[in-house]
């Protein structure tokens, strides 16, 4: 009896909990709540022109197995496209929004599409094989580790991102294959546009620590200060 | 030809200078116990251990040319050797000409990887989930290039150039000539096959360019994602004339004339943690009997001459088996047998009484071999394991082997 009330207590909170998140989302994108916010853009540049040019890796001695799968066209990958900027701070954690839903990577022509996923904490990823071969398909950073081993063309292997960090995915078949899943702590990110220009919109007025991410390049990182009802413009030159 | 290729080859490094250059490697560092001093080079069985090695270095240059053509080169040891500088060789370089006809047809020449079988493919450490080798891979048969047949109750000494022997398949798998390769109905149907300088058992064939290239091919069916048939065939002169041996031709036949024939089934199945590799070899050397004396003289006697069919049989089973939750771990045992055919007896050019009577003409083999593997990262792997060989003697030598691997992967 005291056990059946104790799992009765855990429910009633949990879902009171819940129903508070969502009553605090829909009135957020209503505008119910009035949270002064206001933006960050700019625009990245690699100093490394030669950078833009690099594969994301250059194909490898052949093993069994590949099938003389390769990248179809390596040599056009778009390395602003494979950037994340994102923002720390202490009042800017609303992954609850966010639990539970959805990203997904496809390995199709032996690649990993998206290259670079950034997610919010909590995020399910779905890993979907589009080619007829197989892929093993596993992760041993810190961040997560998993081995959703061989699937089947179609099928849909769900992975939950639980801590944040760079999760660093691999295939044991084609040792081409990467992509990169940051798991982020809040949604305050973007990605670049080709040419590198970037916004976050929505950031609650206060002081952040905007970050640049890339597999390969240095870690771009600058202190910026959020003033209701403006954008600040911030740019990043990396190497 | 092979003048051709050499430039073919030094143009494409050339042209590398402007190409997108990824150089990587693996170091395979192994501390191993057990087995019995049995000298690795007669009769491929691990020498007397413990012992402290590194005992494998590949060092990877990876090159896209452009979109369609690509340069690769290995300098690496032969690991049946101790590793030293003066034991690197230069085991691939060669340019691929990608989708010239689609997926139908990609060209690779230079020094370039048998297409025969499966293992060649996957023989390096970060790939092969155990220590040890298969046996067509290691075991020196009781074959030599210069005198044929050894007969093993003939004991040359230690070091002679006619103890020399050979192994089905070369150990390291690598040899200069030209491939084609591609892939039909969309993966379902897939081949590889190339004309090579030397037959399978030797990649110093050099010496047969003049007398016909050899063949190597293997043809693939992919019935379903989780399942692939392979036939293999290789066949080429394996025999090097000497000046010792010019004697021997002007009696019987040109050494040229002696073939290694191999014929070979592959079958890999895999399905979510699963994976399981095999393959099924028959070899054949005709093989001239060829006796030298200690002067290098050729012998007359003793049944000099009669050619034989030396023909062996070798299954091998690889299965790997990964903790769908401890990722990184893996479980992997390898089964492997090696037998061989009867001849007539040795002695029966010295008596015709041993005319009647056959031997097999090696020691039967069979190997197995269990092993845990672990990839703390994606670039190291820890292996251990255990391998015993069994062999057809009496008494029974002890050939356990405990190993521990640690191979590094670096880019």
């Amino acid at each position: 009896m005291k056990t059946l009330f104790l799992h009765a207590l855990v429910v009633f909170v949990g879902m009171n909990i819940a129903s508070q998140d969502r009553v605090q989302a829909q009135q957020l994108d209503t505008g119910l709540i009035n949270i002064q916010t206001g933006s960050v853009n700019g625009k990245i540049e690699i100093k490394k022109m030669n950078t833009m040019e690099l594969p994301q890796q250059v194909t490898r001695h052949h093993t069994y197995g590949s099938m003389n799968m390769t990248p179809q066209s390596p040599l056009t990958t778009n390395e602003y496209t494979n950037m994340v900027i994102y923002l720390e701070g202490q009042n800017l954690k609303r992954e609850s929004l966010h639990a539970h839903t959805h990203g997904q990577i496809d390995q199709r022509n032996a690649e990993f599409i998206p290259h670079v996923l950034p997610v919010i904490r909590g995020t399910i990823v779905d890993f979907i094989n589009r080619d007829n071969v197989y892929h093993n398909v596993f992760s041993l950073s810190p961040a997560k580790k998993f081995n959703i081993g061989r699937r089947p063309t179609g099928q849909a292997v769900p992975v939950v991102m639980d801590k944040p960090g760079i999760v660093e995915v691999f295939c044991d078949i084609h040792s081409n294959m990467a992509a990169y899943i940051v798991v982020l702590d809040n949604d305050y990110f973007a990605q670049p546009d080709k040419q590198g220009n970037y916004s976050i919109d929505h950031i609650p007025s206060g002081t952040y620590t905007l970050k640049v991410w890339h597999e390969r390049l240095s870690t771009g990182e600058q202190t910026i200060t959020i003033s209701p009802n403006s954008t600040t413009t911030i740019n990043f030159v990396m190497e | 030809m092979k003048r051709y290729l050499l430039v073919l080859v030094l143009a494409s490094i050339t042209s590398t200078a402007t190409a997108q250059l990824h150089l990587w490697g693996i170091i395979d560092f192994e501390a191993r116990k057990g087995g019995k001093d049995s000298g690795l080079e007669k009769n491929g069985l691990p020498n007397e251990y413990p012992q402290l090695t590194l005992q494998q270095m590949h060092l990877f240059l990876d090159a896209d040319i452009s979109s369609a053509i690509s340069f690769t080169a290995k300098l690496a040891n032969n690991p049946a050797k101790a590793l030293d500088f003066k034991s690197l060789e230069l085991q691939l370089a060669y340019v691929t000409f990608s989708r010239i006809i689609g997926d139908a047809l990609s060209v690779s020449l230079g020094r370039i990887m048998t297409p025969f079988g499966t293992f060649s493919k996957r023989q390096l450490p970060s790939e092969n989930p155990l220590i040890g080798q298969p046996l067509f891979f290691s075991y020196a048969q009781n074959v030599s290039p210069l005198t044929g047949y050894i007969n093993p109750q003939i004991a040359y000494p230690s070091g002679n150039q006619y103890d020399s022997r050979l192994t089905t398949i070369y150990t390291c798998g690598y040899y200069t000539g030209v491939s084609a390769s591609g892939y039909f109905l969309n993966n379902v149907l897939e081949y590889d096959v190339a004309l090579m300088n030397a037959p399978l058992s030797s990649a110093t064939g050099d010496y047969n360019i003049d007398k016909g290239l050899a063949f190597h091919g293997r043809a693939a069916f992919h019935p379903a994602i989780w399942g692939t048939i392979g036939i293999s065939y290789a066949t080429g002169s394996y025999m090097q004339s000497s000046p010792n041996s010019q004697e021997y031709e002007q009696e019987y036949t040109s050494l040229s004339n002696f073939d290694q024939s191999t014929y070979g089934v592959d079958l890999l199945l895999s399905y979510l943690y699963f994976e399981i590799n095999a393959e099924y070899i028959m070899n054949r050397f005709d093989a001239p009997y060829i006796l030298y004396t200690p002067a290098n003289q050729y012998d007359n006697g003793y049944g000099n001459g009669l050619s034989r069919t030396l023909d062996s049989y070798e299954y091998l089973i690889d299965a790997k088996f990964e903790a769908p939750f401890f990722p990184g771990l893996y479980l992997a045992l390898r089964y492997n047998i090696l037998t061989f055919n009867n001849i007539i007896d040795p002695r029966a050019g010295y008596s015709s009484y041993y005319n009647t009577i056959t031997v097999p003409w090696d020691r039967n083999v069979v190997r197995s071999a269990i092993g845990i593997g672990y990839k703390p990262d994606r670039s190291v792997l820890i292996k251990l394991g255990y391998e015993r060989t069994a062999v057809d003697t009496q008494p029974a030598p002890d050939l356990t082997v405990w190993g521990c691997a640690v191979v590094v992967t670096f880019q």
